[in-house]
């Protein structure tokens, strides 16, 4: 196993940002062309974008396997809802405050979360957010069962709210970026991979978890607000659906987790080939996505993204001389092997 | 090396992103003139096909009615004829599922109208109707409990209050103690049905002894059960989903709670009550179709559905459908336009005659007729109207 | 406080905690959540109602045989998809799990249909007093049952020279591998047995109350809620962590009302977890 060396001045992070950049600012631009339906869709997809890559930078990079995405969901859904419906604030300081809302929350919930390792973090994220889901159902305040409706002359819609779900996905990726390409991720991977060598070394466990988890929550809770505005009505069968959590999981898997693109390709195939393109089949499309999802971790367990890039590397690789270790995942940051 | 190929896996990442914008951007132009001129006219639902609950009786009513509709050349819009298309889509019971569908039916198939499936959802859809600005007719939905919405929606569908009636009724002619024990589901419809029905039965001289709710997928109903051996309640009305009932009901028998008379609000009416064997028998069921009625299209719906369901809950939810699906494409002919406002003017005006009866809508609703039915060894038989059904039978599966 | 209440709550808890006893052997074993647990469950009471109902068979003849049946399955999904798929990215035997519970809830769907099924049987209706105590038959059965199958789950594998296996596997799979442990047929036999009680459970819950191709999902969160109160390593804890599940639903009902059952239950999960990681009824690891 070759020792990854810590990047200085990082070149290696000057062309995914610059791309990354241009795409953002293309996606930006390409606003006013896009129909409305096409508009839904883009809002809908960089939304899924925006979970996958904060359930990646938390699990895939940091090794916080959670299943809590949909408790900040939910929490950024309803405080954008609460604001702007309790209060006469606009909706940019009310997205603000999901943000914000949901980093607190996630704060807060790191005191005992912190505390679990590997599995028992799932379960653990798990249990906040079905806790949360029932707490919401009897909060009359918050519209209990049947929810809350957003004041419609006040949120965002269609361009702009593409708009920002454009700038939210951008956020995310650019996290996932960073934590690739920062000694600051260097570190959270040691984390992830040996937790008690990298304490020996001096990497604060602890507080390096906390920055895994914090960000990717108020990530998260942004999300949650752009569904709100989309869906103008929130109630807790949606906006805090477990649904949201296994969404975050399998579409950052089956891309790749632990590489910065591989949400990306598992937002697309998820979406496309199995949500979309299986709506009509009922019972034939239980069978389709269970089988597909099999395949995809049996097969080409570190997702989807790895693949595609070692098959687009092959005519490289065939050219030049086989390297050893040829078949590490270039866009991830390298694992040591488990046992077995 | 990794370097180059970090450029070439970017490179080619951005270049198929932006390919894929262009070619959404592309079908932008061709797309959206499709439900305007010749085309179908396209009406859509997003419908639970699997999952939790399981609707393909009110989506083979919806099938049968656009069936009916282009068997006579479509409808007649801005002078010409025109076929129509109704799009289902399977939200597999999942309200984020269901909103997604019924935007991009919408805003990417251009639907002009929308169809309602079934109880929560439809509140949930309601939202997005009045959102978008979309027609939305449903039904499965009590009309007391449609929200005040913006007015897209459009519920045409049995009242609670007439239930209620109705049941209590039933109970009056039967020999009760009067003391009534109400257990409901802790959701939206759960608790307002249970007020309705609570307010109902004290006017019709019925002492409510106790109102208990509880969450969805209760298992142990000891605390209700309890509630009702201590007060002694005869009358038992039970508003849940079919698992909660049958472990309720179970668990009735096994610690001697015998009510006199009970009703089984949503959870009596799957045909899977049958599997409760001579459990289930007598308990009632409060039913939005009798075949024994008279309403229009009873022969068509038993000709062409008769042999595949045989129970009349199911026949009464392909009328259900039928009944929907019917009152959209008539205010589409009477508006004579596929256009929103149009259209919500012709619903509000609306006279269609269909499996449900007459339509008339008043704030949005349309109130429909409500049989009960009770079970007996796996069928239902009408009980009420008397006229046309059976005598009342005892509650033997509890007693 | 009603004492039928209590009662009917600790009564309960016995099925609670034999569904868990599935899931946290599997998990304390092998490190997999199994997200397909609620399938198995029910997959015992569908295997079970081809021979109770379409047979004519009494669900506590068809038990052992509902068990034999789903362990059956279960091994070579173990053996041949699960165990080569541990080796790599936690995360991927969760998504294939999960996997199998979609394709799982696919079969009941095409098998036996959507309506609700339920297992016919003469003591599902029928109560005994004790003590002044009405309670529910099955569910005192299940309770025996399950005191029963914990005793024999906790004496295999502290017994038996398979246990024996079992337990050094769990503990280091790389060196009982050395000492000549074959570490996936031990890990299959592991998720069979799980998948065995699990049946069991699902046996159960279809006489006690009744299942659909979608209950899989509220027995997997019951199954967990179970899990974490007991934390890894110990039947016993298995089975006070059900009992301790079903008297806190008992009482907050009683105290907050029905509607609160759910915050209640899943707040006192997650405080349990985070206050002792290590479940409440085992000792820190020492």
């Amino acid at each position: 196993m070759k020792t990854p060396t810590v990047p200085r001045g990082t070149p290696k992070a000057l062309w995914p940002a610059v791309a990354l950049t241009t795409v953002t600012i293309a996606a930006f631009a390409f606003a006013p062309v896009l129909s409305l339906g096409q508009l839904d869709l883009g809002v809908t997809l960089l939304t899924y974008l925006t979970i996958a890559q904060a359930w990646n930078v938390l699990a895939g990079f940091s090794g916080q396997i959670s299943l809590g995405a949909a408790a900040f969901m939910a929490s950024g859904g309803y405080t954008t809802a609460l604001i702007l419906i309790h209060t006469g604030l606009p909706w940019p300081l009310a997205l603000l405050g999901s943000g914000i809302g949901a980093g607190l929350l996630a704060l807060l919930l790191a005191v005992p979360l912190l505390r679990l390792r590997g599995d028992y973090f799932a379960v653990g994220t798990l249990a906040v957010s079905v806790a949360l889901q029932a707490l919401l159902s009897n909060w009359n305040w918050a519209g209990g069962a049947s929810g809350l409706t957003l004041p419609t002359e006040r949120i965002p819609s269609g361009g702009n709210l593409y708009q920002i779900a454009v700038l939210v996905a951008a956020l995310a990726m650019g996290l996932a970026l960073y934590v690739r390409h920062s000694a600051f991720g260097l570190r959270l991977a040691a984390v992830r991979d040996h937790e008690a060598a990298a304490a020996g070394l001096g990497v604060s466990v602890y507080r390096h978890r906390l920055a895994a988890l914090v960000p990717t929550s108020a990530l998260t809770g942004l999300a949650g607000a752009v569904i709100a505005f989309q869906f103008v009505v929130i109630s807790p069968d949606g906006v805090a659906s477990v649904n949201w959590s296994l969404n975050a999981v399998l579409m950052a898997v089956v891309g790749g987790a632990g590489t910065v693109l591989g949400p990306v390709v598992g937002v697309g195939v998820v979406y496309y080939g199995l949500t979309r393109a299986l709506q009509d089949q009922q019972t034939l499309s239980l069978v389709i996505e269970g089988a597909l999802l099999i395949a995809i971790v049996r097969f080409a367990p570190q997702g989807a993204w790895p693949l595609i890039c070692r098959a687009g590397r092959a005519p490289i690789a065939r050219r030049r001389k086989p390297t050893p270790g040829a078949d590490t995942v270039p866009d991830a940051i390298p694992r040591t092997p488990e046992h077995v | 090396m990794i370097r180059t190929t970090h450029r070439r896996a970017y490179a080619l990442a951005g270049a198929a992103l932006l390919a894929a914008a262009a070619g959404c951007a592309g079908n932008a132009s061709s797309s959206s003139g499709s439900s305007s001129d010749d085309g179908p006219i396209v009406i859509g639902t997003s419908i639970s096909l699997s999952g939790n609950t399981v609707l393909n009786q009110i989506r083979d009513g919806y099938l049968l009615a656009v069936e009916q509709a282009n068997a006579k050349g479509g409808l007649e819009v801005g002078g010409k004829k025109r076929k129509v298309e109704l799009k289902v889509l399977d939200n597999r019971s999942d309200t984020n599922t269901m909103i997604q569908q019924v935007r991009s039916l919408v805003l990417t198939d251009k639907a002009v109208g929308l169809l309602g499936s079934c109880c929560q959802q439809n509140i949930d859809m309601q939202g997005q109707a009045d959102a978008l600005k979309v027609p939305l007719v449903m039904g499965a939905l009590p009309i007391e409990l449609l929200p005040k919405g913006k007015g897209y929606t459009w519920d045409s569908f049995q009242s609670l209050a007439d239930g209620a009636k109705d049941f209590f009724e039933v109970a009056a002619g039967a020999k009760t103690n009067k003391k009534t024990l109400i257990v409901t589901n802790n959701d939206a419809q759960g608790i307002s049905t249970g007020k309705l029905w609570a307010g109902t039965g004290e006017k019709a001289g019925f002492a409510i002894a106790a109102t208990k709710s509880v969450p969805t997928g209760t298992t142990d109903f000891s605390d209700v059960i309890k509630a009702g051996t201590s007060s002694g309640a005869q009358v038992l009305i039970a508003s849940m989903t079919p698992p909660d009932c049958f472990a309720m009901w179970k668990q009735m028998k096994a610690l001697a709670y015998k009510p006199k008379l009970a009703i089984g609000l949503q959870c009596a009416q799957t045909p899977g009550w049958g599997s409760l064997g001579k459990l289930g028998n007598g308990t009632l069921v409060q039913l939005n179709w009798s075949d024994t009625a008279g309403l229009p299209d009873t022969d068509l719906i038993v000709k062409k559905y008769g042999k595949k369901y045989t129970n009349l809950t199911d026949l009464g939810s392909v009328a259900l459908g039928l009944h929907e699906a019917t009152i959209l494409m008539d205010a589409i002919s009477a508006a004579g336009s596929t256009d929103a406002a149009a259209l919500n003017k012709a619903l509000a005006k609306s006279t269609t005659v269909s499996a449900q009866g007459p339509v008339k809508f008043v704030d949005n609703k349309s109130v429909s007729p409500t049989f009960i039915g009770q079970w007996e060894d796996g069928a239902i038989k009408q009980v009420w109207p008397a006229k046309g059904g059976s005598p009342l039978a005892s509650l033997s599966g509890l007693g | 406080m009603s004492l039928d209440v209590l009662a009917a709550g600790i009564l309960a808890g016995g099925l609670y905690a034999l569904i868990g006893l599935g899931i946290s052997l599997v998990f304390g074993v092998l490190g997999l959540m199994n997200l397909a647990h609620g399938e198995l469950v029910i997959g015992g009471a569908y295997l079970a109602s081809l021979l109770v109902v379409d047979s004519g068979w009494d669900p506590l003849l068809a038990l052992p045989l509902t068990m034999a049946g789903v362990a059956l399955i279960a091994y070579p999904l173990q053996r041949y998809l699960l165990t080569p798929l541990l080796r790599g990215d936690k995360s991927a035997p969760l998504v294939a799990t999960f996997g199998l519970s979609l394709l799982a809830q696919a079969l009941f769907q095409g098998g036996f249909g959507t309506h609700p099924k339920s297992l016919p049987a003469p003591y599902a209706t029928s109560g005994i007093s004790v003590l002044g105590l009405r309670i529910q038959t099955i569910y005192l059965i299940a309770f025996g049952l399950t005191v029963l199958l914990c005793a024999v789950t906790h004496l295999v594998l502290t017994r038996t020279r398979a246990g024996s296996a079992v337990r050094a596997a769990s503990a280091d799979p790389a060196t009982a591998a050395v000492l000549g442990i074959n570490v996936p047929k031990v890990y299959a036999m592991t998720f069979a047995g799980a998948a065995a009680l699990a049946a069991a459970g699902g046996v159960l819950t279809g006489v006690a109350q009744s299942f659909t191709p979608s209950s899989g999902m509220p027995l997997l969160l019951t199954g967990m809620a179970v899990m974490a109160l007991a934390g890894i390593g110990s039947v016993g804890g298995v089975f006070l962590a059900g009992v301790a599940l079903g008297v806190l639903q008992s009482v907050s009902v009683q105290l907050f009302g029905g509607g609160m059952r759910d915050v209640v239950v899943y707040l006192a999960f997650f405080l349990v977890l985070a206050i002792r990681p290590q479940g409440l009824f085992r000792k820190a690891a020492g």
